[in-house]
């Protein structure tokens, strides 16, 4: 439907520290527009020679904007996502804003048969621990997730490292990665199937950008 | 307010109530399809809301287990809100109709109960319409559903629908050949394609040991979407020694729905995967713009009767009538319901009024008769307070109409 296409189609960015990694990303894939730059100031900016709508949500919400569909597509961590287990199709690994999901716990701490993990991902944890046949209980927490096991709070914790200075500094030791966190390129359900030539076109431009990264670092 | 009092004002999480605006029309949309279905040659069937929960959780459909809403009954056995029709329906057809003429042709439409993750805004009760046609495994059965599912929401008004169509076996026979020994990538495969998830997807199929040509076979498969040039790709891509029984049935049903006219709505989607092991054959879902939820999907299950102890093919549709009815007020194809007629009347003549009124509803029009006595100027201030369209004002000289909107 060629005429159905050239509607607008709604991209969702993420605010925060992966914005300006993702919007440099666009840019490289041929999405460059002034607009992009105004993003964090505005909530909405349109690029209307390429009929695009950029919007700006918090990342944790951005999984419901493109559920929902009020977006077409967004950019947004594989951890917000596993967290949510929304309908959506993930479609690219965007390899931008690495960072890993692990465990950690307070230096010293012994075993114990009751096991509290701090961390802004219950399910993740849940499901994690399950899989090796150990059951633990969460608190959910929403940030400085550190403080809890110094507080004795909690006994773990479970959260996104990129340096791993953040744990060194607060005395704790990282146990267990479960899993490698990047930013992917999700999409609507009913978007891919009927603006599946402009989400294809983003989707191999991007891929393209992607490739051009992998060979210059070579 | 008191707290108590408010309290007493709420309702469960995830389910609502529904006003007249939107009841009636419901309600018609509703209608509509079951009388489609009814020309269709498709009988309805009422099965309770209230089922055992083995019928539910075992065999083929564990997909179930962790969202429906249990209790127990007197005697402790475990009780569930039915979070589908199509268990029921097989339940119903094993247990009553098993010596009937074949194929039969039956339809439904009522509430179905899913329990989901709290605040994500999703209902728990869900309205549903839909048809099966159980006892013919021939692509005629297959496109006779799919059909009648396109036409169900051309009736209720859409005109801009798109079917996308995938077979529930043809990753299984693509994985039969490429990994035939390893049952357990092969499920993590079909999980990642469950769950849309193209860059785990990726990834897995990056560590298994295939060529790249292989892992091609499989990582296209999302990409093959469109006509019915898709099959013929999806052929030369596949390795030879594949069964291509998959396509060969999608092909067979294309050329079906071609004789409905329907092809301009069709398209394919190979990568398509609904539940896990359920579907045996054709699967595939309903898409409008602007919506992002599918608003009907089905295909064709033909080991889910064996379940039940009568083997039988089968092949259905849902429609998720809530998810219709958004998309119909989002295009303000929604009728709201109107009162066509108040008949007041002045003292002493509501013997008058009340004949008056039985011959306007003999005459199949929408009347209200009033409960006291007014002057004029009163019921025509009513009237259109109501929103009624006309009243009827019945004084001791006889029956003046005026129209207020």
């Amino acid at each position: 439907m060629p005429a159905k296409e050239k509607e607008m189609m709604t991209i969702a960015l993420a605010t925060g520290r992966s914005l300006s990694s993702s919007i440099d990303l666009l840019k490289e894939a041929g999405y460059g527009f002034s607009g992009l730059h105004k993003m964090g100031r505005s909530l909405i900016s349109e690029d209307n020679a390429r009929k695009i709508r950029y919007i700006l949500t918090k990342p944790i919400d951005l999984p419901t904007y493109v559920e929902y569909g009020a977006a077409d597509v967004g950019i947004v961590g594989k951890d917000v996502l596993m967290e949510q287990g929304r309908d959506l199709y993930e479609l690219l690994d965007l390899k931008i804003n690495f960072c890993r999901l692990v465990v950690a716990k307070k230096e010293g701490l012994k075993k114990r048969t009751h096991i509290l993990v701090a961390t802004k991902y219950p399910s993740i944890v849940e499901g994690h621990f399950m899989r090796q046949g150990k059951q633990v209980e969460t608190i959910k927490l929403h940030g400085a997730i550190e403080l809890a096991p110094l507080l004795d709070m909690a006994d773990l914790i479970v959260d996104l490292v990129s340096t791993g200075r953040t744990l060194k500094e607060n005395n704790l030791v990282e146990i267990e990665e479960i899993m490698p966190v990047s930013s992917r390129l999700v999409a609507n359900r009913g978007s891919y199937q009927f603006k599946s030539t402009r989400i294809n076109d983003l989707v191999s431009s991007l891929r393209c950008a992607l490739e051009r990264r992998e060979t210059e670092r070579k | 307010m008191q707290y108590d009092k408010a309290k007493l004002l709420m309702k469960p999480e995830g389910v609502r109530d529904l006003l007249p605006e939107l009841a009636e029309p419901q309600r018609e949309t509703n209608g509509m399809i079951m009388s489609l279905f009814r020309r269709w040659g498709y009988l309805e069937v009422v099965t309770p809301a209230l089922e055992f929960d083995s019928i539910f959780s075992d065999g083929l459909n564990s997909s179930y287990d962790d969202r429906m809403y249990r209790f127990f009954d007197a005697r402790g056995q475990t009780l569930v809100l039915r979070p589908d029709w199509t268990m029921p329906l097989a339940r119903v057809v094993a247990s009553h109709m098993k010596k009937a003429t074949r194929p039969l042709r039956l339809s439904y439409s009522g509430s179905i109960f899913r329990f989901t993750l709290p605040q994500q805004g999703k209902p728990r009760e869900i309205f549903q319409v839909g048809a099966e046609l159980l006892g013919s495994a021939s692509p005629a059965a297959d496109s006779e559903i799919i059909a009648l599912a396109a036409e169900s929401l051309l009736v209720a008004g859409l005109k801009e629908i798109k079917i996308c169509l995938g077979h529930g076996k043809l990753l299984t026979e693509l994985l039969n050949v490429l990994l035939p020994e390893d049952a357990d990538s092969s499920s993590a495969i079909k999980e990642y394609f469950n769950n849309k998830d193209l860059v785990s997807l990726h990834n897995f199929v990056d560590t298994l040991p295939l060529n790249t040509e292989e892992k091609k076979m499989i990582l296209r498969l999302p990409e093959l979407k469109g006509g019915e040039e898709v099959l013929q790709k999806a052929q030369a891509l596949f390795p030879a020694d594949c069964n291509f029984f998959p396509l060969e049935q999608l092909g067979r049903v294309f050329q079906e729905l071609r004789l409905f006219d329907l092809e301009k709505h069709i398209a394919f989607d190979l990568g398509l995967v609904r539940g896990l092991e359920y579907y045996t054959g054709v699967v595939f879902e309903c898409y409008t713009p602007d919506l992002g939820f599918p608003l009907s999907g089905g295909g064709r299950y033909d080991h889910l009767l064996e379940h039940f102890g009568l083997p039988l093919p089968a092949v259905g549709f849902a429609i998720n009538l809530d998810n219709l009815m958004t998309v119909l007020t989002r295009r303000n194809l929604v009728k709201t319901p109107d009162l066509e007629i108040l008949v007041a009347y002045a003292g002493g003549c509501r013997q008058k009024a009340v004949e008056e009124a039985a011959k306007l509803r003999r005459m199949g029009l929408a009347t209200i008769l009033d409960l006291k006595e007014r002057d004029f100027p009163g019921a025509l201030d009513y009237t259109s307070k109501k929103k009624i369209k006309s009243l009827h004002y019945i004084g001791e000289d006889g029956i003046r109409k005026e129209d207020t909107l």
